[in-house]
């Protein structure tokens, strides 16, 4: 399953969930799960977008609109492009 | 005297504490675990005359190393001191739970499982064969629904019984025949030592590369060559990715499982959330969607924020000036003071302000967009454009936040991976119209252009985004050549946006708005007063002030755009400190020189300018060097005065290229 799970985010460049959950016949908890997984042993990087402005803002007035994170975006780890061409 | 110990383990939110709290009722304690300050539940009950220890474990989803929770829970379950193990399954959420499963049978524990919320489950038409889970397992499978106390008799008969009489289960699991043929060559090497837990569990956990238990190993008692082995094995193998074959097989055994063992209704193969994807996010509607759903979002904000909102908060602003401007002569205050408070604060702070409703709607519903899922689809579809363009579609999302300010916009760069991207990303990204040159284009499109604010607005902002990429293909092409590196997107599912999320959204940057308007835009203004009413000699707020002699050295650089005023000049200028004060500047220098009555700015412009050189004046506005905020930050984020100087430089003179490009091919095809 993660090994299909790294193959469909590695095909798609994108992870929607309710797609791998549905390709795979599995349960949409069982994908976060995968994914949680392939983060925790390196082969998906897990990036912050919401640009951190905490110490160097402190007084900006955008400050509180400046953290959020529109969309949340991950990295196939070098482990992982490793991985996949070894399939 | 107590027969015997049982552990209660499960997910977060199986319902593990409701099991806990009926099995035990009022006879139970809260302590902490050693060295930790995790709860650590404990308790007692009776049955058949002899009472039973139950301990409440952390609710963890494995038993790895991984966390406080998992450490806590594997270590009281590998010490033995537990007979029996109660594992305690989420109906609703079975293979998940299930995985949890798989490693206490890895183990060699004697386990029970309490399906607990089977009630909840049979509502959502998923149901069990108790009897072919069971076999599957090896295991006794006991349906709950704790809350209510029912099967409690049951499950705990079968623990009991499992306690006194049953025997560890074979462990169901086997792995491919290369992690096995390791397990079996760990298992070789440790045979002979005295080993804390059971064999197979620590030559699996040694293959997998558990940390955690193999520092345990080597500060244990085992004897040195078991110790070199065990090294020797973690170094040969550390890149064979054992550990991921050695989950992936345990989801698959769970999978294997649920099959046959568990009826649900057959999940919905398309959603309505993938029939909309199916047309957001297509490689060739993509683009002309989210191009069409920007332009409905400019429409509402000119006609809601301006049209309907604006004229009432501009009259209420004047009223209030009007006041404030009688009750100071009533008052007898000084000339000076008199003049400042109307033609500084109320004519240039007041006249940005007046933009509030505009700001408002626009990011009310730049907010219900995001928190719908919508902007995650928008960057996805940009990725392919932008790549074209020598970028990512991550920079998007950079440009995305930059319509909001272009300081976060820049920050949000930094998490692009490779310097290229980074570079080129910060470089466009004043491109963008931020919240703050709102004001200069609202006032400008109701002098105008007031029939057609929405198009207008929608022009400039993606006037903006032409010019970045654009901009991004030359710098690609020239100063940071190479690959842009690829992301993985996520594409949240498409949800009713909360209104308290799109109405925070929409508060931080009204506040922000409002705050810089206090700040910054009151700083500049009162600069501006000064410098445009000294010498007191000369006529305030003429040519032949401080200010309108600066403004006429300036101006002739803005003679070929078409508005060499020197107010116009001075204004673009004033918008250095912060972009607002562009429209606070002109609201000043232009009060109640040309009006009687109405909205003073709109109409003072209206006889300052045309309809073409407003156009020019607002692409300036839009392109031309950022606020100094933007080019701090620039400077901290390349850490290079050169790369700061070059932003100004260069984005001033693309403005400047623009300007007099519309200006005068207007002139000649004839436009005023």
């Amino acid at each position: 399953m993660l090994k299909d799970i790294l193959m469909i985010i590695e095909r798609d460049r994108m992870i929607l969930r309710s797609q791998i959950s549905r390709e795979l016949n599995i349960a949409d908890t069982l994908v976060d799960d995968g994914i949680q997984q392939l983060i925790r042993m390196g082969f998906i990087l897990e990036e912050e977008t919401g640009a951190d402005c905490v110490v160097a803002c402190s007084n900006c007035p955008f400050i509180k609109s400046c953290q959020k994170e529109i969309v949340k975006t991950y990295q196939i780890s070098q482990k992982g492009k490793d991985y996949l061409a070894q399939r | 005297m107590r027969k015997g110990t049982i552990a209660l383990v499960g997910n977060p939110n199986s319902g593990k504490t409701s099991l806990f709290n009926a099995l035990t009722g009022a006879n139970h304690y809260v302590g902490n675990w050693p060295g930790v300050t995790v709860e650590k539940k404990e308790g007692f009950f009776e049955f058949e005359g002899e009472e039973y220890h139950v301990v409440d474990l952390p609710g963890t989803y494995s038993l790895g190393a991984f966390s406080e929770d998992e450490v806590i829970a594997r270590n009281f379950i590998l010490s033995e001191e537990a007979e029996v193990i109660i594992d305690v399954v989420d109906a609703n959420n079975f293979e998940r739970n299930l995985y949890l499963t798989t490693q206490l049978l890895e183990m060699g524990q004697k386990v029970v499982i309490a399906l607990n919320m089977v009630d909840e489950a049979e509502k959502k038409d998923i149901f069990f064969d108790i009897e072919a889970l069971s076999k599957k397992l090896g295991i006794s499978v006991v349906p709950t629904v704790a809350t209510r106390g029912t099967g409690l008799e049951d499950l705990i008969r079968r623990a009991v019984f499992v306690l006194n009489e049953g025997e560890v289960v074979k462990n169901p699991l086997r792995y491919d025949e290369v992690i096995e043929h390791h397990i079996e060559h760990v298992e070789e090497f440790l045979k002979e030592e005295e080993l804390p837990f059971p064999l197979r569990w620590v030559a699996l956990k040694v293959v997998e590369g558990d940390q955690a238990l193999i520092e345990s190993l080597l500060e244990s008692e085992i004897s040195e060559q078991a110790k070199t082995e065990i090294r020797n094995f973690a170094r040969y193998h550390s890149s064979d990715n054992f550990e991921l074959e050695i989950i992936d097989t345990r989801y698959r055994l769970t999978h294997e499982i649920a099959k046959g063992t568990v009826s649900r209704p057959e999940v919905q193969k398309v959603t309505l959330s993938d029939k909309i994807d199916k047309f957001v996010t297509n490689k060739f509607f993509g683009i002309p969607i989210f191009a069409a759903i920007m332009f409905v979002v400019f429409q509402l904000t000119f006609v809601i924020g301006e049209d309907l909102l604006g004229g009432a908060v501009a009259s209420l602003v004047e009223h209030f000036g009007g006041w404030l401007e009688r009750f100071l002569t009533l008052v007898s205050a000084p000339a000076w003071l008199i003049s400042f408070m109307a033609d500084g604060v109320i004519n240039g702070v007041g006249a940005v302000v007046e933009f509030v409703p505009v700001i408002t709607v626009l990011y009310l519903l730049l907010g219900f967009l995001e928190d719908s899922g919508y902007m995650a689809r928008a960057a996805y579809i940009w990725d392919d454009l932008m790549r074209k363009f020598g970028l990512q579609g991550k920079a998007f999302v950079s440009m995305i936040i930059g319509f909001g300010c272009n300081v976060p916009g820049i920050m949000s760069a930094r998490t692009l991976d490779n310097k290229k991207d980074r570079m080129i990303t910060t470089l466009i990204n004043p491109f963008m119209s931020c919240g703050a040159k709102l004001p200069i284009y609202s006032v400008f499109i109701a002098a105008f252009f007031p029939e057609h604010g929405g198009i207008v607005l929608f022009s400039l902002y993606f006037l903006g985004i032409l010019i970045a990429m654009l901009m991004a293909k030359l710098f690609s092409k020239t100063l940071f050549k190479g690959e842009s590196s690829y992301f993985i997107m996520e594409l949240p599912p498409y949800r009713t946006p909360g209104a308290k999320n799109v109405l925070r959204n929409m508060w931080d940057n009204v506040y922000g708005f409002l705050k810089r308007a206090g700040t910054t835009v009151f700083a500049v203004v009162t600069l501006v007063w000064v410098l445009a009413v000294l010498p007191g000699s000369v006529e305030p707020y003429s040519q032949h002030s401080i200010l309108g002699q600066i403004g006429t050295f300036i101006a002739p650089i803005f003679r070929y755009a078409g508005f060499g005023g020197w107010q116009e000049a001075v204004a673009l200028f004033a918008g250095l400190p912060a972009k607002e004060a562009v429209v606070g500047t002109l609201g000043m220098l232009y009060a109640g020189q040309y009006v009687e009555e109405g909205s003073m700015l709109v109409n003072a412009l209206q006889q300052n300018f045309t309809s073409l050189t407003a156009l020019s004046y607002m692409v300036m506005t839009l392109l031309y060097t950022p606020c100094a905020a933007v080019l701090g930050t620039v400077k901290k984020e390349t850490n290079s005065f050169g790369w700061t100087i070059f932003l100004a430089l260069y984005t001033f003179a693309i403005g400047w290229l623009f300007a007099v490009a519309i200006f005068q091919i207007g002139s000649l095809l004839g436009f005023s």
